[in-house]
């Protein structure tokens, strides 16, 4: 199985490096928040009762992994339409390659890029901002968006295949992408303290929040049960229903 | 190498029930080459999906390749090669990479991949392209890759879709000829769809017509286009002979529906060729002087139209 995963991941990693533009052009965006968006945050929290600690900086930078997490893995479900509409994905279903293999292989390619992309922030936030970063930390957070990036890939593409149709699936995803973005409070850390108290409710019930906070205890070495346990929990949790949700669509028949 | 009893389909589509294919029997011996002909709608390339594993038969059971289609689909996978009427190749991918690839996702080690790529891009005039992007081949070369692609695992039967459709007449030729050599060198059974009658005649061992989702005639090109049609015979005399000469036509036992048009006289037998002797005979003890005589086959699209009152032309696939 996990060869041919790897195989079907060569295959898309040809294709990144035929055209790399648009991969290193989507490093802008994290960039951006980063830059344009952050410093803002770091008046603005001095201002917030119960802002999480470290600053803003240590909130910002690996919040910005789920939001790469997000953009790159809710967009990959389009390269399997491509790949269901020129037929590709029909011949490989046809090989006797695992359903599981193809799910792996198709979202392998988005956890390289997300990590890579990742690294990049970290690198930058560190070199310009002097942020005191561990090795641990970094290794964590990346395993982290790993994992988060393989789970969300899943369902997107599994999402794509169930509405098999571009204007469907985009649909779908600009309605979803935007509340899930904000109600994770990987921008705007929502607190009790600063948000409504159904609005602190609706984003504690978005796992991709208890997320967000695993990622800025692991990055900043606070190793707190709520974060690290349920967090981690959660992440396990959503990693194996869409597995399962994946796998189980790429072995039905696609009409 | 293909058995199926009772393969059946339907489809809902928008709270209607569509029975694509009703209960279809197929035995396909190995190494035989066997069309599915049939018009656009037919249930052709359902059967072939049900055939290859991407789609559930909602009756019946097929045995492919000695495995079970329902229970044993991967084992069924792993004997196959199927070529979808549109194609499956990504046009970033070179020749060479979509062979290799395709060759190891059936389990193929990675040197054995590229031998067999080497050896199909060969039989298929593919070399010389192998590093060249999909995207730049020509539509016939890409056609070849499909079928390429198809092969490259050495299946025991390979399923093609409408081979040729789209091709020119050039391509399509040389398309057909080195499946036939595949056929011949291999004995790989080959099992097609087209709507070219012609093609169907020339390629297949056997041919299974399909109409409304049912099998309506099957056999031989030539036991099919005689079991249902027989032969036509024209025999062409001077003008003034032209009756004489259907009298004695018509009193052949065996001879039916006699015509004739100008100086010809055409009528139906059931072999044309062990006719012709007798005619001949027949017509020289006349003092008749032939000028032509000739058995004309029917062809299926002949047998078709008695079938089903309706050409497959009439309907030409997309």
């Amino acid at each position: 199985m996990l060869r041919d995963a790897a195989l079907i991941f060569r295959g898309e990693l040809i294709l990144t490096r035929r055209s790399w533009a648009p991969m290193a052009l989507s490093i802008a965006q994290p960039l951006t928040w980063l830059l344009l968006f952050t410093p803002l945050m770091v008046g603005l929290m001095k201002e917030t009762p119960d802002s999480p600690t470290g600053g803003a900086w240590m909130v910002m930078t690996p919040a910005l992994t789920i939001y790469l997490v997000l953009m790159n893995s809710a967009f990959t479900g389009y390269k399997l339409l491509g790949d269901l509409s020129n037929g590709v994905l029909e011949r490989m279903r046809v090989t006797p390659a695992s359903r599981t293999a193809l799910l792996l292989g198709y979202a392998m390619m988005t956890v390289v890029q997300t990590v890579i992309q990742s690294m990049m922030v970290f690198l930058l936030a560190w070199a310009l901002f002097h942020l005191p970063i561990t090795f641990a930390g970094t290794v964590l957070t990346l395993g982290v968006g790993a994992l988060l990036t393989f789970t969300l890939t899943a369902c997107s593409i599994t999402l794509a295949l169930v509405a098999k149709s571009e204007p469907i699936f985009t649909a779908i995803i600009s309605t979803g992408l935007l509340p899930l973005t904000l109600l994770s409070g990987i921008l705007m850390p929502i607190t009790p303290g600063l948000a409504p108290q159904w609005l602190y409710i609706l984003s504690r019930c978005n796992p991709l929040t208890w997320i967000a906070d695993l990622t800025r205890a692991t990055f900043t070495g606070n190793y707190a049960f709520e974060p690290v346990v349920i967090g981690g929990g959660i992440l396990l949790a959503i990693t194996v229903m869409s597995l399962w949700w994946g796998t189980r669509t790429f072995n039905r028949e696609i009409l | 190498m293909i058995t199926t009893h009772g393969l059946a389909r339907s489809f809902h589509v928008d709270g209607r029930r569509i029975d694509a294919v009703k209960g279809v029997d197929i035995d396909v011996s190995a190494g035989m080459g066997v069309t599915l002909l049939g018009p656009n709608g037919a249930g052709k390339t359902t059967s072939f999906r049900m055939l290859t594993t991407l789609l559930r038969p909602t009756a019946g059971a097929a045995t492919v390749a000695g495995r079970d289609l329902l229970t044993d689909p991967t084992g069924v996978r792993r004997r196959i090669g199927y070529v979808a009427q549109g194609g499956g190749t990504c046009g970033e991918h070179t020749v060479r990479e979509e062979l290799e690839t395709q060759g190891q996702l059936y389990g193929l080690s990675r040197a054995k991949a590229r031998l067999r790529s080497g050896e199909v891009a060969e039989q298929l005039e593919l070399n010389g392209l192998e590093n060249r992007l999909v995207k730049t081949l020509s539509g016939g070369q890409r056609r070849r890759l499909d079928v390429a692609l198809g092969l490259v695992h050495s299946p025991l039967v390979v399923f093609l879709d409408e081979p040729t459709a789209g091709l020119d007449p050039q391509s399509r030729a040389a398309l057909w000829k080195r499946v036939h050599m595949l056929r011949a060198e291999l004995g790989t059974t080959v099992f097609v769809t087209t709507h070219y009658l012609e093609e169907a005649d020339d390629f297949s061992d056997q041919v299974l017509i399909i109409d409304h989702g049912k099998i309506i005639a099957e056999g031989t090109p030539e036991a099919l286009k005689a079991k249902v049609a027989g032969h036509r015979v024209e025999v062409t005399v001077p003008i003034e002979m032209v009756q004489t000469t259907a009298a004695i036509a018509a009193r052949h036992p065996q001879s039916t529906r006699p015509s004739i048009i100008g100086n010809t006289v055409r009528f139906q037998v059931p072999m044309g060729d062990a006719m012709i002797p007798h005619m001949i005979r027949a017509l020289d003890y006349a003092n008749i002087p032939t000028l032509s005589i000739q058995v004309v086959q029917p062809t299926l699209d002949d047998i078709f139209l008695l079938l089903t009152g309706r050409s497959i032309r009439e309907n030409p696939s997309t």
